[in-house]
């Protein structure tokens, strides 16, 4: 007799497999109910993707989101405890796959990016994790957390061609909620405020600091336009509730 | 905050308007899914705090399946427990069942196979449970629609009975389970709530369920309850006495009327349960 590890490895396996053969559904039982298992399974599964990415399931079509979940389920299956958050699981997984496929339409992928961005800040949690003090520049800045930093090879945050494509162009975009936002929103970041916030968000670096090395990288010049300009930006960031002061 | 007794549904994102906005007749609390909420914010939690004012709280997990083979990840209990210690509820509920393998979720609640070793494993995971959320521990019976594998050393109803024995733990009695359970796999659903030990009995779940044209029945949670289910729950609360109960409702939202009529029809069902019970307590 089987252990318990193992039936629920294998009952496992069956509901997140391809179709299964007669061998695997009689080690579990009843072949019919196992059969109905995996297939209510993996409609909820799929059901949860159309709602999450309905742009990104119409552009790949029935035919290839079929191949690209049946992938994703024989490859890498959902891990996340929380139901949405198979939408990421997916996603990852997705963008990938569908960017090495030359028989889709480039974009798609970036749309997955995209649409899967949205969906993950809209619920994410805002509240900052450490105190928060005025703005200062000799201290590493805290944003809201329910943010995220994306770099696309097309434009799929705004409409689309005429032909139903997607312009071809580097943008990166900051994925946020507002703090009384029921939904995401994004807006395009230029290359040295998204430079930036990537430095920020990869250490804990004082603004000063962060500005120093994205200057010595993109070998800007520290001027009075650029402190301005950064003035600007920041007080942008502070209205839109993403720049919520100095970490204490 | 009030104590967790008479009919509560469980706070649905699609039903949260309406249930928060109306004062519903019967309606004394809510039960919430902690994985819709632990570490998510906005209109998630701005309605969990909404209704924080309004209700007190039981909740019931989805995913912790407390037939799992592998315990779960430690991280994930601790944030656990701080959520459920942040609403203040009098107990934790989850399913006897499991929803996956090696870390991959599969998001639905499978059966166990009816054996010693899955007694056994229970009873630790409800240990392990109390233990790490610091709150009794119910657990629920489940709609299974197969046996797995393809030897059983029980029954479903010993099981669970061995299972509440060796953990000693509370019950979380649902109804349409049992209903479905006995359609489907051919007994008396009486006889089955007649065995089942009434002082474990924590609180119990009323839904509606789906019947195939096969005549296999799916606990869907998306269908109004059947008189069947009502009248189940009448005489489970014959014998148990008043215990909280819950109508759930995941999918198929109706308009909102039909579920305020479902809670009154249980709220009658629950008061006739007290009345009996105070007619006890003064013959005794």
């Amino acid at each position: 007799m089987s252990s318990l590890a193992e039936l629920e490895r294998a009952a496992t396996a069956l509901c997140m497999g391809g179709e299964p053969t007669a061998a695997q559904l009689a080690e579990l039982g009843d072949a019919k109910i196992w059969a109905l298992y995996r297939e209510m399974i993996q409609q909820r599964l799929r059901g949860e993707l159309k709602v999450a990415l309905r742009r990104s399931c119409d552009a790949l079509g029935d035919a290839a989101l079929g191949r690209v979940f049946e992938a994703w389920l024989r490859d890498a299956p959902p891990r996340s405890r929380p139901f949405h958050g198979i939408v990421e699981d997916f996603a990852r997984f997705a963008a990938g796959v569908v960017r090495a496929d030359t028989a889709l339409p480039a974009w798609t992928a970036d749309l997955i990016a995209y649409e899967s961005a949205l969906w993950a800040v809209g619920d994410m949690d805002d509240r900052a994790s450490d105190g928060v003090v005025d703005l200062s520049f000799d201290a590493p800045p805290c944003f809201t957390p329910a943010r995220r930093l994306i770099a696309l090879a097309h434009a799929v945050h705004e409409l689309p061609l005429p032909d139903g494509s997607y312009k071809k162009a580097d943008v990166a975009l900051c994925v946020y909620r507002r703090p009384d936002d029921k939904a995401a929103r994004s807006f395009v970041l230029n290359p040295t405020m998204h430079a930036l916030l990537a430095a920020l968000d990869a250490g804990e670096l004082t603004l000063t600091q962060a500005v120093q090395r994205v200057a010595k990288e993109r070998k800007l010049r520290v001027d009075q336009a650029f402190i301005d300009g950064l003035c600007t930006v920041l007080a942008d960031f502070s209205e839109r509730g993403l720049l919520l002061g100095s970490k204490g | 905050m009030t104590a967790v007794e008479g009919i509560g549904i469980g706070l649905r994102y699609a039903m949260a308007e309406a249930t928060l906005g109306r004062d519903v007749p019967g309606l004394k609390w809510l039960e919430v899914h902690p994985e819709n909420y632990v570490a998510r914010g906005g209109r998630f939690r701005h309605i969990l705090e909404r209704a924080a004012e309004k209700f007190p709280f039981a909740t019931h997990g989805l995913t912790l399946g407390f037939g799992a083979a592998e315990p779960a990840e430690a991280s994930y209990m601790r944030a656990l427990r701080d959520f459920l210690h942040g609403l203040g509820v009098p107990w934790h509920s989850e399913h006897l069942c499991f929803s996956g393998s090696a870390g991959v979720m599969v998001h639905d609640l499978l059966p166990l196979p009816f054996t010693h070793e899955a007694v056994r494993t229970a009873a630790a995971r409800i240990a392990e449970a109390r233990d790490q959320l610091e709150l009794p521990i119910a657990v629920e019976n489940i709609s299974y629609y197969a046996t797995l594998g393809a030897q059983q050393e029980m029954s479903e109803q010993d099981f669970l009975l061995e299972v509440l024995e060796r953990a000693d733990c509370k019950l979380l009695l649902d109804v349409n389970n049992v209903f479905v359970n006995s359609r489907n796999h051919r007994f008396d659903p009486r006889a089955y709530l007649d065995r089942i030990p009434a002082q474990r009995v924590a609180q119990i779940h009323v839904a509606g369920h789906h019947v195939r044209p096969d005549q296999l029945i799916i606990d869907t949670h998306g269908e109004a309850v059947r008189d069947e289910v009502f009248e189940l729950l009448d005489y489970a609360l014959q014998r148990v006495g008043p215990v909280p109960v819950l109508l759930e409702r995941d999918q198929g939202f109706p308009e909102f009327d039909e579920i305020v009529a479902e809670v009154a029809r249980l709220d009658a069902i629950y008061q006739r349960a007290c009345h009996r019970k105070e007619r006890k307590e003064r013959a005794a």
